[in-house]
């Protein structure tokens, strides 16, 4: 009962009040100052922030989206219930960021494209498959990347300062919707890079108080095997609190680990593979580099980053069991649900708690605008991806004839409709607070990516692979991942001490394995139809895929008929309103003020470039897109990918 | 003599191994220190890099490679494209260098 009224009065003191308000001015200025940068007013200038971006906040960008509270809150505490190997999921991405850089990225650049379902509808021509990745795609960022990121927050607001839940979380998502709705990417980009630096600060300072407060590294090696909770009833199985004997190990036994070697070496690659190389949130960061030297330097950057959140979350997490093993390793139900209001364990709480006993006075707040920064950042990012999806991918279809202005409108409006959403989302996430939210996340992803994933792979390496080949992968990929994503949900997983009654048939193939196996037979699926039906001419693939990607040749776009359609009915509409504002012109005196205002706040200006005629738009396409590299930078950052994954293979071998 | 000791030796070895096997547990864990598992799973690595670096450099440079060459050739004679001019070297004098288009169907003969 102590800790429930200590809870409340940890952030009410002026020195923790002063860093968070001072964190708040840092990033609104940046914000203000990245805003007036760059032109919003365009669909490059706002989604791809006209292309300028260096290395620098592309990789700092890369890390900040893809780090949030989620990370604080579920790395930690699946690494205080079972150890390190939990950090194979960063450690995985080292390789895959690098993927990405040299081989994604580059094919994306010359395809031309700002969003992935319109890279598969060039490459793949019809509309069924990019409507059902935009459509997917929106789904997964409501389901499993918001909904983690504003738990966790719930979850770390709740233990650390006993806010009331809808007003924190309804005050973070408007200030995140301000600078996303206000600045395009390039604000999001250069805010992102303020908050990797506080991210890293404040974790690694929270890290150095952990250490010692536990009594360094070799304390923790010898004291987490002994942190057992002191109140345990009889009826309880042992393996239940006792932490297990390979927490240290990175690769743990294929058959009975609870994160299997193979799996974590490969599973993890494949959804992985998703999560970096085919997910809008990722690939719009690097597309926006000034060029493929630039994303690749970003990439290298982020994968040292990425090496941090061993070091900074799951460590502090094992050091929290260590010192709290009573509430962090509850296992008895009624006191799990004394500590933290959820009977099936705790294990959650191991970051919150750390913040809040070992942190002194002042840093507390660092650690509160750390936890906000990486909520902010990566819902910032969520909220301008889907809306670049939904503009670009969905609204471009029911409206062929939107011009730039239009577009720019939607977006904005767009990021409002998610907010509102995500606010709705709060009670079923309250509600599902059971602990388990990350299992569900976890199987939602690698039940949903890998078919995904497989697409991309083939469409990127295989000139063979055709539409019917790739829609028909997704679809029955998609089924597969159902049959078992449906039961698992129905039976719920279980947990230690009520084991869930699924089926070993359906549920007891490990989600990692499941991954793997639904990757290779999407991709069977795929080569079979492909190989059943015509394929695609090679006019039509020129710069689409990995082979082709130097070729100079002109490319026959696949979907150009559609697009000129659009043109026309742009153009159309043009005329249209030219005479309209001509007859109305004398009576918007009054009002045009105050459009003038929001216009100016959200960067929409009113003039905008007439829609180009056929002849611009046939010059404009054969200046082919540029990823030519200068060759010592090149050898350059060659050099650094390979000393970066040297430094990764020596720590998996260190900690496998 | 030699024979029988060498037996003797191959046996004590195996016993050796039965042994250590019986307590893999917590024996194998502090065979290998943890840096060492490290560093050699770096060399693996650098070794596996050198041999696709090889196998790259053995196969899948030439076709493109000889594709490029008659244009690059006529132009970039003693510029930083080093590597496309040593593919048209001749082996005889270093020189002189082959007729490339020679040298172009060539390559294809062989490929085929």
């Amino acid at each position: 009962m102590e800790n429930t009224t200590a809870k409340h009065i940890t952030i009410n003191n002026p020195a923790d009040i002063s860093v968070i308000v001072g964190y708040f001015m840092v990033v609104i200025a940046v914000g203000i100052w990245s805003t007036f940068r760059t032109n919003r007013g365009t669909v490059g200038g706002y989604f791809l922030a006209g292309r300028t971006m260096v290395w620098w906040p592309v990789g700092t960008s890369l890390f900040a989206s893809n780090i949030g509270s989620g990370h604080f809150v579920g790395l930690a505490g699946t690494a205080a219930a079972s150890g390190i190997a939990v950090g194979g999921f960063e450690w995985n991405a080292l390789f895959i960021v690098l993927l990405l850089g040299w081989v994604f990225v580059p094919v994306y650049l010359t395809a031309g494209v700002i969003t992935m379902p319109r890279y598969l509808k060039k490459r793949f021509g019809g509309s069924r498959i990019s409507l059902y990745l935009s459509v997917i795609s929106l789904f997964l960022y409501i389901f499993t990347k918001i909904s983690v990121d504003m738990f966790s927050g719930a979850v770390f607001i709740q233990q650390a300062l006993g806010w009331n839940i809808y007003v924190a979380v309804i005050a973070l998502l408007c200030i995140t919707a301000l600078y996303t709705v206000t600045g395009g990417l390039a604000a999001l980009m250069y805010t992102d890079t303020v908050q990797t630096f506080v991210i890293i600060a404040g974790a690694f300072v929270l890290m150095g108080f952990s250490f010692y407060e536990v009594g360094g590294y070799n304390a923790l090696l010898d004291k987490y095997s002994l942190s057992l909770p002191s109140q345990r009833s009889l009826n309880i199985s042992e393996q239940c609190y006792t932490p297990r004997e390979d927490a240290f190990h990175l690769l743990r036994d294929p058959t009975t680990g609870d994160l299997p070697w193979p799996g974590v070496l490969f599973g993890i690659a494949i959804i992985g593979s998703w999560y970096w190389c085919s997910d809008q949130v990722i690939v719009q960061r690097c597309l926006a580099a000034r060029s493929l030297t630039h994303v690749k330097a970003g990439c290298i950057l982020c994968g040292y980053l990425k090496l941090l959140p061993m070091f900074l979350m799951v460590f502090p997490g094992m050091i929290s069991r260590v010192l709290y093993p009573d509430e962090v390793g509850c296992v008895e139900p009624s006191i799990c649900k004394k500590v933290c209001g959820t009977e099936v364990g705790c294990s959650n709480i191991a970051y919150p708690k750390l913040v809040v006993s070992i942190m002194p006075t002042g840093l507390r707040g660092l650690m509160l605008a750390v936890m906000l920064a990486a909520l902010m950042s990566s819902l910032a990012s969520i909220f301008n991806s889907s809306s670049t999806l939904f503009t670009m991918d969905i609204w471009t279809r029911i409206r062929p004839q939107a011009r730039d202005k239009e577009l720019m409108i939607v977006g904005r409006v767009w990021i409002l409709c998610i907010v509102v959403i995500s606010i709705c989302w709060i009670p079923v996430v309250q509600a599902a607070q059971s602990g388990q939210l990350f299992d569900y996340i976890q199987s939602v992803t690698s039940f949903l990516a890998p078919p995904i994933a497989a697409v991309f792979f083939l469409a990127i390496f295989m000139k063979r692979v055709n539409e019917a080949g790739a829609f028909w992968g997704l679809m029955g990929g998609l089924v597969m991942g159902l049959c078992r994503m449906v039961p698992e949900f129905a039976y719920g997983s279980g947990t230690c001490l009520i084991p869930s009654n699924c089926p070993k048939l359906i549920c007891g193939v490990h989600y990692l394995y499941f991954a793997v196996l639904l990757f290779f037979c999407t991709a069977i699926l795929v080569l079979f139809v492909s190989y059943n039906t015509p394929p695609i001419e090679d006019k039509h693939l020129y710069r689409l895929v990995f082979s082709l990607r130097h070729s100079k040749e002109e490319r026959v776009d696949l979907d150009c008929e559609e697009e000129e359609r659009g043109r026309k009915a742009r153009r159309e509409a043009d005329e249209k309103e030219e005479v309209v504002t001509e007859e109305d012109q004398l009576e918007r005196g009054d009002r045009s003020i105050m459009r003038k205002i929001i216009g100016w706040f959200c960067g929409i200006s009113d003039t905008q470039a007439p829609e180009p005629t056929e002849e611009e738009v046939t010059e404009a396409s054969k200046q082919l897109p540029d990823i030519s590299e200068d060759p010592l930078w090149k050898y350059i950052v060659n050099a650094n990918a390979l000393i970066m994954m040297s430094v990764a293979v020596y720590f998996w071998g260190y900690y496998a | 003599m030699g024979k029988s000791f060498t037996v003797l030796h191959w046996l004590v070895l195996t016993l050796g191994l039965v042994a250590a096997q019986a307590e893999i547990p917590e024996k194998a864990e502090q065979a290998l220190p943890n840096w060492l598992t490290g560093i050699i799973a770096v060399a693996v690595f650098l070794f596996l890099v050198f041999i696709a670096f090889l196998v790259n450099k053995a196969w899948c440079k030439t076709p493109s490679e000889a594709e490029a060459v008659p244009t690059e050739y006529a132009m970039t004679n003693g510029s930083t494209h080093e590597t496309s001019l040593d593919a048209v070297r001749s082996s005889e004098d270093p020189k002189a260098y082959e007729n490339v288009i020679v040298h172009q169907t060539d390559e294809k003969v062989t490929k085929m």
